[in-house]
């Protein structure tokens, strides 16, 4: 079964073989460094997963494989080789944090006990931006902090920090939110005392992001409460009435902000500044038109026409060169990922661990749907990255934590993947 | 609970399904339309890589090939267009990403691009065209281009038997290799150095409306004075009715375009209102080179071709041999040439005179016939000697 994992792999190889035979027209050793890493990285990682925790899900880490290989022969076919060296070293680190969280002794405890100081430490390297952050490109949005070379993104370390916080603050305060009630008119509304907290926390996050112009992860961490919330209460009409509050906010940011605008028209009509404001849109459209069914073939169409195409615009990449099978297949890969991780939500015991792996399923399913259906002109397009695929080494490593944890969860003695002698004998 | 996490994966399964959804609808249903966009690089990029194929003067000389160049940020192959031979700018034209095509690129743009199978598309194979070899002698046009000098007219050399074109050239001219740089300052000069002064230049008769009305004449059999070229032009033409003069004109081809592919105009008729006259008749050096090969081909007028033949040309009897005989006997000749001066004054052109000649060589068994307009010119010795020279280099 663990043998799956080599099938990614071989894709993975092939995709830099055909990259050096199309850009170096011979097969050069140096490029595949990378998918050597890879190997190594993940075979080892399922070795030892497979000795100390033999009962996990065994989908977790070839559907990974296959996302980030296939990420990594995009960074390489796409940006400079400085890139793929950045995001081959962030894999390194990734597969180490993994497998350092799947493996640590007590149980995810650690993860409940410290959740304010989980989450005042997301806080605070986020707040940090304000003053020390730099932006690796030069230009732009300052949301990174630099250590020894590499680029940190605190608002990806904030997603994981976040969804850590609501599973544990959620599965203590379950009961209470569903039965100590105000009654306001005909409507019964949770106690504000334990509301409170909650949405306040929320609210300092969303403003930290909005104040740094990060559209595309206020969006999502919106998405991801509002998921979590509906997981543990169960309640349809908070997330009904979310999202008349979220449209409201967008009818206001509409006019407030320029950049809402600039989103809205270049998704509402694209074609009416094909050359100016909606560029970008317009450029990926043509590329996933001229991809077709089959794709133009890794390193053979003209992705590098979409400006910022190695992050965000990495999907119509993919659906140029590797055509209509490709995205699809990319899109099967992250519904069977997503599907994995509430799998194991069903399946754990304890709330907490509950709503921490249908957080994760909801974050890995919300994030690579708003940043496909952003290129694909459904909805106004937010820079988010694809999870594993796109160029981006904290978006990589947070992810990578987060299959630890889905890892870790998956291999509870209750979980129905197994029979092993524990969860006979303890019932 | 378990519900809650039930419907949550339903929804986010359905977002994927949209988003699979639109998937086939821009990849496929949608696609042939986008990828035909004006803007899409893609185009531009295709463009770059098809090799042209190169263009020939009738003795293999090479008047514009593509030659591989590197773009500045890839390190993909693309190819540029050169013009080695300035003189015939006009004819063989230009190939621009930004302005398109002209003259001889455009007429021949299928055959020079070649074309790609399927599998060739597949394999990403780069585009091959084919070379054409053209009807126009470089010899000849160099000649031409060195006679021409500084003067603002053109000429125009057609074989009489086969209708080919032999030279064409256009004064003031430009250089193809600098098109796109020069595009804003050409495109706006008063002295239209884009246009091809042979084929879309119009020009009053002048003179000349004396050969026209005594093809007229003789064709409806009216006697002619035994000294035609000597009686004032409104004598001579007396009793050719303005309808028959412009019947006339008619007949010579004058009211069309003379040739399809490349862009050229046909002739003005005069309206004969106010002090116009036969005289203001107007036409191209391409419809008069037509008219003398006609002359000299007893009546029969050659279809206009470019490219370099074995096929006779298809020919258009316009007059009997006998109108064709007794124009010859009365054509000047000098040195081996025959041909027709004639100026248009002021009152035609409405600004400095212009100097034709139009004529045929060797006077004997005529081979070549040519047409030369020189504007803002009144010494009648300037075209003819620009004929003559360029001539003997086509007779040598």
């Amino acid at each position: 079964m663990a043998l799956i994992v080599g099938l990614p792999l071989i894709f993975t190889f092939l995709a830099f073989a055909q990259l050096s035979l199309v850009e170096d027209a011979r097969l050069t050793p140096t490029r595949f460094i990378a998918p050597a890493a890879l190997a190594v990285c993940m075979l080892a990682t399922t070795w030892l997963l497979q000795q100390a925790l033999p009962l996990h899900d065994q989908l977790l880490l070839p559907l990974i494989t296959l996302l980030i290989g296939w990420g990594m022969a995009e960074v390489g076919r796409l940006a400079p080789p400085v890139f793929l060296q950045r995001q081959t070293t962030w894999m390194v680190l990734g597969s180490g944090a993994l497998l350092v969280v799947a493996l640590v002794p007590q149980g995810l405890q650690w993860l409940e006990r410290f959740r304010y100081t989980w989450l005042l430490l997301g806080l605070s390297l986020l707040g940090m931006t304000f003053f020390l952050g730099v932006n690796p490109s030069g230009t732009g949005a300052r949301l990174w902090l630099g250590v020894a070379g590499l680029y940190f993104q605190p608002s990806e370390l904030l997603k994981l920090l976040m969804i850590v916080f609501l599973a544990t603050y959620l599965a203590e305060r379950r009961a209470a939110l569903l039965e100590v009630s105000l009654r306001v008119h005909r409507w019964r509304i949770p106690h504000p005392a334990y509301l409170g907290p909650l949405l306040l926390m929320w609210g300092f996050s969303i403003i930290l992001l909005l104040w740094q112009r990060d559209l595309g992860a206020g969006l999502l961490f919106f998405a991801v409460f509002l998921a979590m919330f509906y997981v543990a209460t169960g309640q349809g009409r908070y997330v009904l009435v979310s999202l008349v509050l979220l449209a409201g906010a967008g009818a206001i940011g509409y006019h407030v902000f320029d950049v809402v605008a600039l989103r809205v028209d270049a998704w509402w009509d694209p074609w009416r500044e094909a050359s100016g404001r909606s560029f970008q849109i317009v450029q990926a459209l043509l590329a996933f038109a001229s991809g077709g069914v089959l794709g133009q073939g890794l390193g053979q169409g003209l992705p590098s026409a979409i400006p910022v195409v190695h992050t965000d615009f990495v999907f119509a990449a993919v659906g140029e060169e590797y055509g209509l099978i490709g995205t699809l297949g990319l899109v099967i890969s992250f519904m069977l990922l997503v599907s994995r991780a509430f799998r194991i939500a069903l399946c754990c015991e304890r709330m907490f661990e509950r709503l921490l792996a249908a957080g994760i399923g909801s974050l890995f399913g919300l994030q690579s749907l708003v940043i496909m259906a952003g290129t694909l002109k459904l909805i106004p397009l937010t820079g988010v990255t694809l999870p594993f695929v796109s160029y981006g080494g904290s978006s990589l490593l947070v992810s990578m934590v987060m299959v630890g944890l889905l890892v870790r969860l998956s291999s509870r003695p209750t979980s129905p993947y197994q029979s092993s002698p524990a969860f006979i004998q303890g019932g | 609970m378990t519900t809650s996490i039930m419907r949550l994966t339903g929804a986010l399964l359905v977002g994927f399904i949209t988003v699979a959804v639109a998937l086939v609808y821009w990849q496929v249903f949608r696609a042939p339309e986008l990828v035909a966009r004006a803007d899409n690089p893609r185009l531009i990029q295709a463009e770059l890589r098809v090799k042209r194929g190169s263009l020939l003067d009738r003795t293999g000389m090479v008047l514009a090939f593509s030659a591989p160049a590197h773009l500045s940020d890839s390190d993909q192959v693309v190819f540029r267009r050169h013009y080695p031979e300035l003189a015939a700018a006009h004819l063989v034209g230009y190939y621009s990403l930004r302005h398109g095509t002209g003259g001889c690129e455009a007429v021949f743009d299928a055959t020079l691009r070649g074309k790609r199978t399927q599998i060739e598309e597949l394999l990403h194979r780069p585009q091959l065209g084919e070379d054409v070899t053209l009807s126009v002698s470089l010899a000849a046009t160099r000649a031409a281009d060195v006679a021409l000098g500084d003067h603002i007219g053109a000429l125009v050399a057609l074989d009489i038997v086969s209708g080919e074109i032999l030279a064409i050239v256009s004064h003031p001219s430009y250089d193809p290799n600098r098109l796109d740089n020069e595009w804003e300052r050409l495109a706006t000069d008063p002295a239209a150095p884009l246009l091809n002064r042979a084929t879309q230049g119009v020009y009053p008769v002048g003179d000349l409306a004396r050969w026209i009305g005594l093809a007229g004449l003789l064709s409806a059999g009216i006697t002619t004075p035994p000294n035609p070229l000597e009686v004032p032009l409104e004598v001579l033409l007396a009793p050719l009715s303005r309808m028959g003069y412009l019947a006339t004109a008619h007949q010579l081809g004058f009211t069309k375009t003379p040739l399809t592919v490349l862009p050229a105009s046909p002739g003005r008729l005069p309206n004969f209102k106010g002090k116009t006259t036969e005289r203001d008749l107007a036409v191209t050096p391409l419809h008069m080179a037509r008219f003398i090969a006609a002359v000299a081909g007893d009546g029969r007028m050659p279809a206009v071709r470019l490219e370099r033949t074995t096929t006779p040309a298809t020919m258009e009897r316009i007059f009997s041999e006998y109108v064709a005989r007794t124009l010859r006997n009365i054509t000047p000749k000098h040195d081996e040439i025959a041909g027709w001066l004639g100026i248009a004054s002021p009152v035609e052109t409405g600004r400095e005179s212009l100097t034709w000649f139009v004529g045929y060589a060797p006077t004997t068994y005529p081979k070549v016939a040519v047409a030369v307009v020189i504007e803002d010119e009144d010494d009648r010795l300037v075209a003819s000697s620009i004929a003559h020279r360029t001539l003997a280099t086509l007779l040598q």
